[in-house]
């Protein structure tokens, strides 16, 4: 079956894969997929010689593409040249971006993965993830390049890194500043030095220090729990009055406000954030004093 | 399997010291192959050669398929001409192929540079299994020409352990 558009590439030529890396094209043929008569282009990866076969008619939708020209390497060397690209130093910014570079797979988009990646390890270490995409970007780069100028893959990872490290020189140590400049709202000191990983285990570690009470009970002795019990009794009936009068009662167990209220109990991290935008150390200590304080005045009034 | 071939002499206290470093990083085994005629037309001790042409045309060693082979010789290679500048090579591997050359120093200076020899025969055996550059000064796959090496250590960083010994299992 003859395709209805020619197609752009022609068996035996190398393409590039999105996100895959380089493939030659081996064959074109023709096969019943639902009923359906497809012509697919089979392809073969050159890393690991996995096989592949795209509809022709998805090749240029999923972003098949011939090797860059020199033209194109020789803009994306003066572009690793320069010293513009920052990354966001939001993780998950970042890991949207590129993705999406990846997911695009263009030579440019490539490069600028791995300009950015490599900008903001001269701030601080790299996470894993941060590393394998940089490692990956970083092959396809080197593999693409040493296709399109036809020379050695040793070779044109020695043209691309005497750009990113000069001859000679150290690797320059960056500052917050110079990052913070490229975003309109600088970001809190805490949150910089956040990855993903340690996000998720600090939002854990304050989630963990939420029932003060329970604490309280357990350090105080039974007689005690009793004569602060009777203490606070009127107190907590002045403040369910309150809290009446605030909040209408509930009509049904699910009602949207019961859900919000359990979501807001939850997610309590980023509101302490907001409210201290103080370093690690002291969001940590501040509640470990309180608890203290409000321990010490409570057994006193108590005895 | 790591195999070490020489064109010229060397001392067997410094080879039987590149293969344990050798051993000890990658974890894959290292064997001496001795030596091997030298496969260029140009026999002038003094001038410098073609690196990518001497990995190319260097002997094959006898082994398994899978077997990495280092070359070592101690004359100069040539000054690379690249799109982005001149580089001066110390060696050159094909990347994920079988093939790592070194250029070495002078006899005398052999023990006084051991470390950063070391150093440049874990980060072409690195290349040819197929790791690439790294961001970690520390670490024997940063590139070699950007800083003195004296003060790094000639090992793995913790990632490019991890990468290299999931390149070697495959």
């Amino acid at each position: 079956m003859a395709p209805s558009t020619p197609l752009p590439f022609s068996i035996g030529e190398t393409v590039v894969y999105p996100n895959q890396g380089l493939c030659n094209v081996t064959g074109i043929e023709e096969k019943e997929v639902a009923n359906q008569k497809l012509l697919f282009i089979h392809l073969v990866r050159l890393n690991n010689d996995a096989k592949v076969m795209v509809p022709t008619e998805k090749a240029l939708q999923i972003g098949l593409r011939k090797v860059a020209t020199h033209a194109e390497v020789l803009s994306v060397l003066e572009f690793l040249k320069s010293d513009s690209d920052k990354a966001s130093l939001d993780w998950k910014t970042r890991a949207r971006i590129n993705t999406e570079h990846m997911a695009r797979g263009s030579l440019m988009g490539l490069a600028e993965v791995v300009k950015a990646l490599q900008v903001l390890s001269e701030l601080r270490p790299l996470p894993t993830k941060e590393r394998e995409l940089y490692n990956n970007a970083r092959s396809m780069l080197v593999e693409e390049m040493a296709a399109s100028l036809q020379m050695e893959p040793c070779e044109a990872e020695d043209t691309i890194d005497l750009v990113l490290f000069p001859v000679g020189k150290a690797r320059p140590r960056r500052t917050l500043e110079e990052f913070q400049l490229a975003f309109e709202s600088p970001m809190d000191e805490d949150l910089l030095s956040l990855d993903e990983d340690e996000f998720l285990e600090k939002t854990e570690e304050e989630t963990e220090e939420q029932p003060e009470e329970e604490e309280l009970e357990e350090s105080l002795s039974a007689d005690e729990i009793n004569a602060l019990k009777q203490r606070a009794a009127p107190q907590k009936e002045t403040k369910k009055n309150k809290t009446k009068a605030n909040n209408p009662p509930k009509t049904s167990k699910t009602s949207p406000q019961k859900n919000a209220a359990a979501l807001a109990k939850k997610t309590p991290a980023p509101k302490t954030k907001k409210e201290a935008p103080s370093s690690a150390s002291k969001t940590k200590a501040a509640p470990k004093t309180d608890k203290a304080a409000s321990r010490t005045s409570i057994k006193k009034k108590a005895l | 399997m790591i195999r070490i071939a020489h064109f010229e002499e060397y001392e067997p206290k410094f080879l039987r010291a590149l293969q344990r470093h050798l051993y000890t990083s990658f974890g894959l085994g290292c064997e001496q192959a001795g030596c091997v005629p030298w496969p260029l037309e140009n026999r002038e001790p003094n001038s410098p050669v073609d690196g990518l042409l001497l990995l190319n045309t260097a002997p094959k060693i006898d082994g398994l398929p899978s077997d990495r082979t280092l070359y070592l010789t101690q004359r100069k290679l040539q000054t690379r001409k690249l799109l982005t500048g001149e580089l001066h090579t110390s060696g050159l591997s094909q990347y994920k192929g079988m093939r790592a050359l070194l250029s070495l120093p002078p006899h005398e200076e052999l023990e006084r540079l051991q470390k950063q020899i070391f150093r440049l025969a874990i980060a072409e055996l690195g290349h040819n299994f197929g790791l690439h550059h790294c961001l970690d000064p520390r670490c024997a796959m940063y590139p070699p020409w950007t800083l003195p090496q004296a003060s790094t250590e000639a090992s793995f960083c913790n990632f490019c352990r991890a990468l290299s010994e999931r390149y070697i299992r495959r």
